[in-house]
């Protein structure tokens, strides 16, 4: 367990911490969750990068729509401090297998589709800003990257020129410390959103 | 050939007025009606049977309230044979002197209540003796009456038959001089043997009786039916109804020819104390004032009044009971009408004859027969003042002569008929109808046991007696649907009962009810009566609506709470896990923390401190928590407090539910970070 596993754990702890602090205060729990909506995001310039800003919304637990979002966001966390504790790394599709099963007496299930699940790790994700991987997940690899470039992928350098009939696959954690762009000669890099292709072209 | 056969015709045309002479003659009541049975209700042999055990009841009561004995009334119904029943019904009441019985059960047209103001039963003085003729009639049988007027006093046995021609009774039975053995007091039990039909439904006898009840918490009622099962109704009052008292006519409904009745029998009275002494609120200057109007001297003796006269005082007392919108509100009808002055007028006021309208408009300097549209606001207003100026202000009929059942004996009679969950009831203060006071009751069950899905149910009673049949012809029904009962939380359209459980009893108490005919199934549409009883419906309304709001958000806060229940298990596995703290811990605070946030009935004891006890099972989810709950916890609703707390429950029920947005895109930094 490294200290970045160490501070994840802890921002997990404190928010638990604080759902049961606030419930003993008879007052109800509640999670501040940044949003993720188009009205929530800016360009950095100097970054050259899309920031969520600063609006969050609340998530509490007494509350008719967002009970059960409430404790399906703890499920997650609960599963993600085992992960961390025991060092593995699970994907998404895993996680929600891993947390679903019927809620306490009754037919219904914590998650009934991963697409109920997915959001919430991206709730939790952003509510301790911690990324993906240091929650121990990751997402399915998607997408490809091809092209006159070339990039150190977790210490192994590929020229996605030289990739045959394939292409490099996307990364589902493009980070630096995973990733470095080592060069190119690409005058123009296309960039598709959806299915996640990366195209360079000279 | 054709000759012969057209002779008889020619012969017929040319009857002489000698000849029809003798065909002429008196129709007795009783043929009358023995052609026209309908109009007294004894159209078909389901109506007949009822019709008869309604007259026999009704006259019962009346006896008994008279006298002021708490009735307990015996009915009784036998199949005879296929289609023939022998009805009996016995009350406590004073008896009956034994030279009246034949009269009263063998004479149509004969009774003691048509002469008098009153607020009854009974109004004519047919129904019980056109039931007998309407046995008679269908089995040949004679009304068997047995009465009984004081303890020790002897009870006689009569069998009484009506002869259809000469409107007279008979009595049969050659032993009739003879007392016969009656452990009762005093009573009258009478049997009336008819052709007749028992059936269920809305409009059967049961039904009928059922409604008695409601609206006579002071009766006893004992009911074999002929299927053999019987019902006993115990009293839920021992106070009697006040009695009502009799009143004198009103100036403002009385008709010529009874103040011509009136005037010419006042013997060696002058106009002004005939008028003051057989009138209701007629005093000394109010008798100057109208004598003054109908410009007759007051001295001059009433009985020496010429015709034009007495209806010249008649148009002042009726005139008086005209009125008018204000101007302002009428000038502004006026504009967008259509139609003659006359006729515009007598639409928009009220109390006007074409008589009385002509005479204020003409007075006006106005052609009654120009368009209303044409009048200038000084003539309109001219028209409220010629009117004023023709009136007599004269009070309302006192309201003692008619008696309410009262707001809280309406409501044991609902509780009585009905298993719901909700009742209110309504007294509106006495009104006035054609110069009659009358007072509308209304109450108002809801939910429990009646049927969801179904037209609410309506009650109608005047004077205590329920109204069975046309109810489509009914004021009441009117004044029912033309509530908007939407506002109260019932489904509703327009121009039909509203649906949900509900059920609806209008009662009529007045001195005359006005029925829309002689078998007394309908109450005439007069607008005052109508308004008055839409009033009273819309105050039931309001407390019913407030019932259903909040019984709405009491659902809501139930539904909430069992949510929240479901997932504090769960959620406190997950807190434990991270936080290390003992998943029972956890949820018994959040069980602390629930009636917080949710707003039920009776939160009102603080929050039990320490302890392990969980909160008490309230969905199947709670069922395997730790089971030390023995003291009811305060989120448990107390159904007897329901009505109290409700407010309480209406003022918190602003229900969180904000749009929640899923979030559903992907971290939009991800893709910036991937280009």
């Amino acid at each position: 367990m490294d200290a970045r596993d160490k501070k994840t754990l802890e921002k997990i702890h404190k928010l638990a911490v604080d759902a049961h602090v606030a419930v003993k205060l008879l007052k109800n729990p509640a999670l501040s969750i940044p949003v993720r909506a188009l009205s929530n995001v800016s360009f950095n310039q100097k970054r050259r990068l899309i920031e969520l800003g600063d609006s969050k919304q609340t998530r509490n637990f007494f509350h008719y729509k967002q009970a059960r979002l409430f404790m399906q966001t703890f499920l997650i966390a609960e599963r993600c401090k085992k992960l961390i504790e025991e060092g593995a790394t699970t994907s998404i599709r895993d996680i929600y297998y891993d947390a679903k099963h019927s809620v306490a007496g009754t037919k219904e299930n914590t998650f009934e589709e991963q697409s109920e699940s997915d959001p919430i790790i991206e709730d939790l994700e952003v509510t301790i800003d911690a990324l993906r991987e240091e929650l121990h997940l990751r997402a399915e690899n998607k997408g490809a990257m091809v092209g006159p470039i070339s990039v150190r992928d977790t210490g192994d350098e590929i020229d996605l020129r030289r990739m045959g009939s394939g292409a490099g696959a996307c990364r589902a954690s493009s980070e630096e410390n995973r990733i470095q762009f080592l060069q190119h000669e690409a005058d123009f890099v296309l960039f598709c959103r959806e299915g996640r292709g990366l195209v360079a072209a000279q | 050939m054709n000759g012969d056969e057209e002779q008889p015709k020619v012969t017929r045309r040319r009857a002489s007025a000698e000849a029809m002479a003798s065909k002429q003659r008196d129709i007795s009541v009783s043929e009358f009606f023995t052609k026209n049975r309908h109009l007294l209700g004894f159209d078909n042999p389901a109506k007949a049977l009822l019709t008869t055990i309604k007259e026999a009841v009704d006259n019962a009561l009346d006896a008994c309230e008279e006298a002021g004995i708490l009735p307990t009334i015996d009915v009784a119904i036998e199949e005879v044979s296929d289609g023939r029943y022998r009805v009996r019904v016995e009350d406590n009441g004073p008896g009956i002197v034994k030279e009246q019985i034949p009269k009263i059960f063998a004479k149509l047209l004969y009774g003691s209540k048509f002469h008098r103001l009153r607020q009854s039963r009974g109004q004519q003085g047919i129904g019980i003796s056109a039931a007998g003729m309407y046995g008679q009639l269908t089995t040949g049988r004679p009304v068997v009456v047995v009465s009984k007027t004081g303890k020790g006093l002897p009870a006689w046995r009569l069998e009484v038959r009506i002869d259809a021609r000469t409107n007279n009774p008979e009595v049969l039975n050659k032993d009739h001089d003879r007392t016969v053995p009656w452990e009762k007091d005093h009573g009258t039990a009478v049997e009336i043997e008819l052709t007749g039909l028992y059936r269920q439904g809305r409009t059967s006898v049961d039904a009928y009786l059922e409604q008695t009840v409601v609206a006579n918490p002071h009766l006893e009622l004992s009911y074999r039916s002929p299927n053999g099962k019987s019902a006993h109704w115990p009293r839920v009052s021992e106070q009697l109804p006040p009695e009502a008292q009799e009143i004198k006519p009103h100036p403002h409904g009385v008709e010529l020819g009874m103040l011509l009745k009136i005037l010419q029998e006042a013997g060696t009275r002058d106009v002004r104390h005939t008028l003051v002494e057989e009138f209701s609120r007629v005093t000394n200057p109010v008798a100057d004032a109208i004598c003054r109007h109908a410009k007759v001297d007051p001295k001059t003796r009433a009985s020496k009044l010429d015709a034009e006269s007495v209806e010249a005082i008649h148009a002042v007392m009726v005139a008086s009971n005209a009125s008018l919108p204000p101007a302002k509100r009428l000038a502004a009808k006026l504009a967008k009408s259509t139609g003659s002055v006359r006729d515009e007028v007598m639409d928009e006021g009220s109390g006007f004859t074409p008589g009385i309208a002509d005479r204020v408009i003409r007075g006006a300097d106005i052609d009654p027969t120009m368009k209303a549209k044409l009048l200038t606001p000084t003539q309109v207003e001219r028209l409220a003042e010629t009117l004023a100026a023709t009136q007599v202000r004269i009070l309302p009929p006192p309201a003692t002569c008619v008696v309410p059942i009262g707001e809280e004996l309406i409501l044991e009679g609902l509780k009585r008929r009905f298993k719901a969950e909700f009742f209110t009831a309504h007294t509106r203060p006495p009104a006035v109808y054609r110069g009659n006071p009358f007072v509308v009751e209304v109450g108002v069950a809801f939910g429990g046991a009646l049927a969801k899905d179904e037209s609410a149910e309506v009650l109608r009673f005047a004077n205590r007696v329920p109204l069975l049949y046309q109810p489509r012809a009914c004021g009441v029904t009117e004044a029912v649907l033309r509530v908007d009962w939407k506002a109260y939380g019932l489904q509703h359209r327009k121009g039909e009962l509203p649906v949900g459980p509900v059920a609806v009893i209008v009662h009529l108490a007045s001195v005359w009810v006005p029925f829309t005919s002689e078998a007394k199934e309908a109450v005439a549409h007069y607008d005052e009566i109508v308004r008055e009883i839409r009033f009273a419906l819309m105050e039931c309304g309001r407390k019913l609506g407030t019932f259903v709001r909040a019984k709405e958000g009491e659902k809501w806060e139930q539904e909430r709470r069992s949510l929240f229940v479901k997932y504090i298990k769960e959620l406190s596995i997950s807190i434990s896990s991270i936080t290390g703290v003992s998943r029972e811990k956890i949820e018994e605070d959040f069980h602390r923390a629930l009636p917080r946030h949710v707003h039920l009935p009776a939160p009102s004891a603080p929050p039990p401190d320490g302890g392990g006890e969980a909160p008490p099972a309230a969905d199947a989810s709670a069922e395997d928590r730790a089971p030390a709950a023995a003291e009811p916890r305060e989120e448990e609703s107390d159904p007897d407090e329901g009505h109290s707390a409700f407010a309480e429950v209406r003022g918190n029920t602003e229900r969180a539910v904000k749009v929640e947005k899923k979030p559903k895109k992907r971290r939009v930094s991800d893709a910036g970070a991937e280009a």
